[in-house]
């Protein structure tokens, strides 16, 4: 996550601790690189522990002692009296910003989580209310947000939901991004997770691509790949695919999960399904 | 053809027009190769399947055997099965095979593909010991077929008399005989493009046509990846412009890529099975493997390879071509 911009109201939907953890410590290192003031707020306290793990070892105390980082807890910031008001959460919000430009800091960063909606906070119609006034309030303004939501606490039906309010989602950067295809690592299993083209002209970043897949290996040294976004992949790729698994040490296994079934007929064809270290898995998202 | 000291590949034709004769060949090779200890498979009709192992008797139970049609469904399946018997029966003299393709019936186009992968064979099969003699029989083979036995076979046997075929062709100059008769052109409302690097392009193409010419299923990815294999070999080894025509016709889709420049000047391109090292040929061998049937020409004026995919009306069953 390297890309935001004054202005965003991002959403980061995530269904893995280090996935957080990489998205978050970008965001927040790269404001305080860039003289902004960053605000975390936290869903609860046990989760303020992790943020100050987010940060260089050390580093966070100093950050705090100048005002540059401010941790709080969100409902401490946002509710009244334990319900939410979205016209004064957004006032809170504004507050910020204008105390953030008095200081002299250059803009302001925002990192919510939004755990604590679950819990606490049953009014999701209200919380919605508040998502949807911040961008207006903050249009024009220096001031980015990340609203954090946990992809197991929500149904697919609500995660559509409150994406809409936000003018984009982020995620890990890809480890290789290109127009036909874009690889990102993955953590449960760990692993990368391909998607787009495999073709003559990306078999060789996605050559590389594996090539640093053992460093991923999980507990019991097997590699993983997610392939359900894998649109087309050729020879050369399939070929690369055959190579990593049969190079592995003794034990341990390329695992290609939710390949598509005309890809796995390919590799049939060219009999490289029947290198053990070479397996198939079907899991569901 | 000349056999250096590694190589120790026979392939014999044999030209029959009797039982009597049928037998005279292949009693004493199977026997020779029984009493040796050495592999021996039988692929041939039904028919000689049967007169052949009443004589042989109790010895037919060392015998492997197939009904000619299902060893090999494809011409280059029945180079696979044949190299992977062969794999399978290390350390032997001799991996001996008669092999008697099935010829009546057949459309000239499949009898040309059958005719070349039996010239083929002598490369193909040359880093082996596999003797193999392919019999023919005068009384149904069409009279052509028997020329070209001749021409793709380097030496001929009849009974236990092995003589050097006059006729033979090195493999090359087989396929550039064969080359000489220009394909079918595309018929006029074949949909066209230019085939560029952007190979995602070549696949989007070959996507929406295939798909408004009623392939789905799986049977619609793996004609573009069949499509793609073939342009992206083109683009890789034949330096040219390279154009892609689309059609249906009766049987299924046909797709025609064709190069200004000259990518397949080794008429055996694709009849090897890829390994995990990377050969020029492994992109043509996934195409024939993905198709029911692979035209090629080279000429001077360029390349062109044909490739018939089953439609979407196919009733085969699921893998038919493969």
């Amino acid at each position: 996550m390297s890309q935001s911009a004054p202005g965003d109201h991002l959403c980061l939907v995530s269904g893995h601790p280090l996935e957080r953890r990489a998205v978050l410590s970008s965001f927040v290192d790269g404001g305080l690189e860039r003289d902004e003031r960053v605000l975390y707020h936290f869903a609860d306290p046990g989760s303020a522990a992790a943020v100050f793990d987010f940060l260089d070892r050390g580093a966070w105390r100093r950050y705090l002692d100048s005002g540059q980082l401010r941790v709080a807890s969100a409902p401490d910031a946002y509710l009244d009296g334990g319900r939410l008001d979205p016209d004064r959460a957004v006032r809170t919000l504004l507050r910020e910003v204008e105390a953030t430009l008095t200081a002299g800091w250059r803009g302001l960063r925002v990192a919510n989580e939004m755990g604590w909606t679950s819990g606490r906070m049953p009014e999701s119609t209200r919380l919605l209310e508040f998502e949807n006034a911040i961008r207006p309030a903050l249009s024009g303004l220096p001031v980015t947000v990340i609203c954090q939501y946990d992809r197991r606490q929500l149904a697919r039906a609500s995660v559509d939901r409150f994406l809409r309010p936000h003018t984009g989602q982020v995620g890990m950067d890809p480890i290789h991004s290109d127009n036909a295809m874009r690889i990102f690592p993955t953590f449960d299993p760990p692993g990368l997770r391909v998607e787009g083209s495999v073709d003559a002209h990306s078999a060789g970043a996605f050559a590389d691509a594996l090539a640093a897949l053992e460093e991923r290996a999980d507990g019991n040294g097997d590699s993983h790949l997610d392939l359900a976004e894998l649109q087309f992949i050729d020879l050369d790729g399939l070929r690369h695919l055959a190579w990593t698994a049969s190079r592995l040490p003794a034990g341990r296994s390329l695992v290609l999960h939710r390949l598509a079934p005309h890809h796995r007929e390919l590799i049939t064809l060219l009999r490289w399904d029947e290198i053990p270290s070479l397996r198939f898995q079907n899991d569901r998202s | 053809m000349t056999v250096g000291p590694t190589t120790r590949s026979r392939h014999h034709g044999c030209l029959y027009a009797s039982d009597e004769e049928f037998l005279a060949t292949t009693v004493p090779f199977v026997n020779a190769g029984l009493e040796a200890g050495e592999p021996v498979l039988v692929a041939t009709t039904s028919a000689n399947l049967h007169l052949l192992g009443s004589v042989l008797g109790d010895r037919a139970s060392r015998v492997d055997h197939a009904e000619t049609g299902y060893f090999g469904r494809r011409p280059h399946q029945r180079v696979a099965a044949f190299r992977d018997y062969w794999r399978r029966h290390p350390g032997a003299g001799y991996v001996r095979i008669i092999a008697e393709p099935v010829w009546a019936g057949r459309s000239a186009r499949d009898i040309e593909a059958w005719q070349r992968m039996e010239s083929g064979l002598n490369l193909l099969l040359a880093d082996t010991n596999v003797w193999m003699i392919c019999p023919y029989d005068r009384r149904t083979a069409d009279p052509a077929i028997l020329v070209d036995a001749a021409r793709t076979h380097p030496h001929l046997v009849t009974g236990e008399q092995v003589t050097v075929s006059d006729d033979y062709l090195e493999p090359a100059a087989y396929a550039s005989v064969r080359d000489r008769r220009p394909l079918p052109d595309p018929p006029d409302g074949a949909a066209t493009a230019a085939v560029t690097p952007d190979l995602g392009a070549v696949r989007q193409f070959a996507a929406s046509r295939g798909g408004a010419l009623g392939l789905s299923g799986s049977r619609l990815p793996l004609m573009v990846a069949a499509v793609n294999e073939a342009a992206s070999y083109l683009l890789e080894q034949a330096a040219g412009e390279i154009s892609l025509r689309l059609w249906a016709e009766f049987g299924g889709v046909v797709c025609d890529l064709s190069s200004t420049g000259h990518g397949l000047d080794d008429p055996l391109v694709g009849y090897r099975s890829p390994e995990l090292r990377r050969a020029a040929g492994d992109r043509l061998w996934l195409v024939r493997q993905l198709c029911t049937h692979v035209d090629t020409r080279s000429t001077a004026g360029g390349c062109t390879i044909r490739l018939y995919l089953p439609g979407g009306r196919d009733e085969e069953p699921a893998g038919g071509p493969r």
